[in-house]
């Protein structure tokens, strides 16, 4: 079965690669502009995995996860942040959300975002 | 009244005078209340004296009786002044005994019969006494008691320094020179009927006095020297008048009566000569009385000027503050000199900076520099050799002219240490009198002192003042320091939050950048042409470096802000070198270079740290060392430990550190990095040494370095042990 990927990226450039570089690799990508595009792809549709951007507009990467926290949505979806903010406090805040992991973009070259995107898809099966 | 009598009057007199001159003035200590008791006992000595010798026979034994038991306290009196003096206290006992036993003394004279039977008068002799039988006791008591007041004083003498050591010397000496005499003429002789003499004894007391004069007035004995100075001046005068005055009589009577001179005449004068005496003496009490009197009626401006000079001392000496020593000053002096107006004026170079002024001027208002013209004039006026303005005595010029227009009658300068600091000028007086050479000599006297005064009051108002404006000035910049450091702080945050938002705008064109070069790069099954190829790979490690110095810029302003959070757990140090050395060993291999890490596998290395940063300060390191040593080359990492540290040594055999760059080493785009950095291929941000120094001394650790130019470069990052590292092991 083809897994589902939504990102939520608001640079344009950056999300029609990792949209490129994810649909080559085979899986099947939606994706969302703002925070509150995303919110409502991610309230409808059932998604494997999530990129989702920490500086967004309208509603931001975090206040997303809150959001969906408060009202105790059943998420499926693994979520994983990608971001430039490096900063240890936003990431470890994230991470404490029940995040599945975080990615610095301008640390990691394209191969390494769909490697990165296949471990945790495949950790996520074997869990399964 | 024969001679003797009045020679006996004049040293009962004087003796009364001294005795009650030091009862007055001096404090009263034990030394000075005996010394009068001594001075006492021999007034009524000659006092008796001159009554005895005057009174017919019926009264004489009384008389003869008092003259023997006042002498009794003279013995007493000195040897208690002489065991006293100058401070001391006598022992009660002994003070007791000899007044009990002076007082059985005083006792036995009185009664009749026992010292003394009767007195024969024989007219033309004088008078003889008949002595009972207690009468030898009486004379040795003298015998015993005058030496030993010599011994006394002998060993004071000894004993004392200084004044007093002169004092008691003098005072021995008119003792033995009045004492000794009288026990021959007024005891011996008497014993042996002899009566001739027996008013010498209160003769001698002129030694007595005259000693104890001498001392005073050379020795200070009793401090009264001015007092007993002024009273001899009077009394001369008195004498002086008095006797004059009988003269004048006398010879006036022989003229009118064309008598020959007699006794008679003499005793006519006593009289007029007495009430001549009581007007001089009453002479100068009466005409300040009236004086006094006719001050007030008349509002004559009589003051005495003594009083005046010190008031004022008492003034100056009272404050420091200007306008209150001055107005005081003016007050006193406007109100004693009865003048209408005056003020003090102070100067500095050529201008006016102070005024003060009091009473009511009729005048012009003053121009500054009109009031310095006088100032400056007063103190050049040479005329007699003084230093003032006396309206009146001036020649008609510019300035006279200027002190009739504000109604000025005097100024004087006011000079300390040659300097002119002001004048004090002074209106006419209220009677429109001129100043008396009395006031003049008064100012003159007291312009010095109130410029001294004037002047420490107004050294003490500036340094008051300047207080004041110094404490106001550090107010000032001390705000302007707390608001430049608010300010410095806000612009801190702002860089701070540039630096942030900067970083991270930066980064997402930046990874677009080096994203689609990768893709351009990695196309499938695609090979790029040369050169194309260099110039995408060039473009991509540029775009690499860039994120690099952007990731360090924004640690970096983390650090600097205290806001890097050290996820701190306890790792095994080793480890963490380990996959460093895995991660570059590709590296290492590609420059031939031998690379190696020494440590036990497995030994407990352990830290309590931030594995992530901990990381990266090797991989700073390490890196380096990979990028400055040459082919072929060798870089090793030793790890040691002792009880506290672990020792991590990474060496290699690069170009090495000129001592110079060495302690700009770990600061900043550090220049010699920099500049390594610029020979390099693989260029570094110059942050790098930095970010690893800091992360380190989060740690509590440190990074030493030691370098040879041409041999190589060993870091050594030190970092503290912990105990848990063996807990750790034993898991």
């Amino acid at each position: 079965m083809t897994k589902k990927i939504l990102i939520i990226e608001d640079e344009e450039d950056l999300r029609n690669l990792y949209v490129q570089i994810l649909q080559k690799e085979g899986y099947e990508v939606d994706q969302a502009v703002d925070g509150e595009e995303g919110y409502l792809k991610l309230s409808k549709g059932q998604y494997d995995l999530i990129l989702l951007d920490i500086i967004l507009p309208k509603i931001d990467g975090l206040q997303m996860i809150d959001k969906l926290k408060e009202e105790s949505k059943e998420i499926t979806a693994k979520i994983v942040l990608l971001t430039n903010l490096s900063q240890d406090l936003v990431i470890s805040k994230a991470v404490g959300y029940g995040i599945s992991g975080y990615m610095v973009k301008s640390d990691m070259t394209p191969d390494q975002i769909v490697k990165e995107v296949k471990n945790i898809l495949e950790r996520d099966s074997q869990q399964k | 009244m024969d001679v003797i009598n009045f020679i006996i009057l004049v040293a009962t007199c004087i003796n009364a005078l001294i005795s009650i001159t030091v009862f007055i003035r001096y404090p009263k200590t034990e030394s000075s209340k005996y010394f009068l008791l001594t001075a006492i006992a021999i007034s009524f000595w000659c006092f008796s004296m001159i009554f005895y010798r005057l009174a017919p026979a019926e009264s004489s034994l009384s008389w003869a009786i008092s003259l023997y038991f006042f002498p009794t306290l003279t013995p007493l009196g000195y040897l208690l002044f002489g065991l006293s003096f100058p401070n001391e206290k006598i022992k009660k006992t002994t003070l007791a005994s000899l007044i009990i036993f002076n007082s059985l003394l005083g006792i036995i004279i009185l009664i009749p019969g026992w010292v003394i039977k009767d007195v024969l008068v024989i007219p033309g002799q004088e008078k003889t006494i008949i002595f009972g039988w207690a009468y030898p006791g009486y004379v040795a008591y003298y015998n015993i008691f005058f030496p030993l007041c010599y011994l006394v004083y002998l060993r004071k003498y000894k004993q004392l320094t200084g004044v007093h050591k002169q004092q008691i010397m003098i005072i021995l000496i008119s003792l033995l020179f009045t004492s000794i005499p009288a026990l021959f003429t007024n005891l011996i002789f008497p014993t042996l009927g002899n009566f001739r003499f027996n008013w010498f004894g209160q003769v001698g007391t002129f030694f007595w006095i005259g000693g104890v004069a001498y001392a005073i007035v050379r020795h200070r004995f009793f401090d009264i020297r001015l007092i007993v100075a002024r009273a001899l001046a009077y009394l001369s005068l008195l004498v002086f008048i008095g006797l004059g005055y009988i003269a004048f009589l006398f010879n006036i009577a022989v003229l009118i009566n064309n008598d020959e001179p007699s006794i008679e005449t003499f005793r006519s004068l006593i009289i007029p000569a007495v009430i001549a005496l009581f007007f001089a003496i009453s002479f100068q009490p009466l005409k300040k009385f009236f004086e006094r009197i006719t001050d007030k009626i008349f509002y004559k401006d009589k003051y005495d000027s003594q009083e005046l000079l010190w008031s004022l001392s008492r003034i100056m000496a009272s404050t420091l503050n200007l306008s209150h020593l001055s107005q005081q000053i003016l007050n006193k002096l406007l109100n004693d000199m009865k003048v209408s107006y005056g003020s003090i004026v102070l100067i500095r170079n050529t201008s006016v900076i102070w005024v003060g002024s009091a009473g009511q001027t009729i005048g012009h208002p003053f121009k500054g520099s009109e009031i310095f013209q006088l100032i400056e004039k007063s103190n050049k006026q040479h005329s007699k050799g003084e230093h003032l303005l006396i309206y009146e005595e001036m020649e008609d010029s510019s300035i006279k002219a200027i002190m009739r227009e504000h109604e000025v009658s005097i100024v004087l300068p006011l000079v300390v240490r040659d300097e002119l600091i002001g004048g004090l000028s002074l209106g006419q007086k209220a009677s429109g009198e001129m100043y008396s050479s009395e006031d003049i000599d008064v100012l003159k006297i007291l312009a010095p002192e109130i410029a001294v005064a004037v002047k420490n009051a107004l050294s003490f108002d500036e340094i008051k003042r300047f207080n004041v404006t110094l404490e106001e000035e550090i107010h000032r910049a001390t705000d302007r320091l707390r608001r430049a450091n608010q300010r410095l702080k806000e612009l801190d945050t702002l860089k701070d939050e540039f630096v942030s938002i900067a970083s991270h705008e930066l980064r997402t064109p930046m990874t677009a950048i080096k994203s689609y070069l990768w893709m351009a790069i990695n196309q499938p099954g695609q090979r790029i042409k040369a050169p194309l190829d260099q110039y995408l790979k060039v473009s991509y490690n540029s775009t690499e470096r860039l994120i690099h110095l952007v990731n360090d810029m924004l640690t970096v302003s983390r650090i600097e802000r205290n806001k890097v959070e050290l996820k701190k757990e306890d790792i095994d140090v080793f480890g963490i070198l380990q996959q460093v050395y895995e991660e570059l060993k590709v590296t290492a291999e590609e420059k031939k270079i031998q690379f190696t890490l020494k440590g036990k596998d497995g030994a407990p290395y352990f830290v309590n740290g931030d594995k992530e940063k901990l990381r990266e300060v090797f991989q700073n390191i390490i890196g380096n060392a990979l990028k400055f040593t040459p082919s072929s080359g060798k870089i090793q990492t030793t790890i040691t430990k002792d009880k506290s540290d672990i020792y991590i040594a990474f060496s290699d055999t690069g170009p090495g550190i000129h001592k110079e760059a060495m302690k700009d080493l770990f600061k900043k785009f550090s220049k010699i990095e920099y500049s390594y950095a610029k020979h390099s291929n693989q260029p570094g941000t110059g942050l790098g040494l930095y970010i690893s120094k800091q992360i380190v001394s989060l740690h509590g650790g440190d990074i030493r370095v030691e370098s040879e130019v041409n041999v190589g470069t060993t870091f050594t990052v030190v970092l503290p042990q912990i105990k848990k590292g063996k807990e750790a092991e034993s898991k």
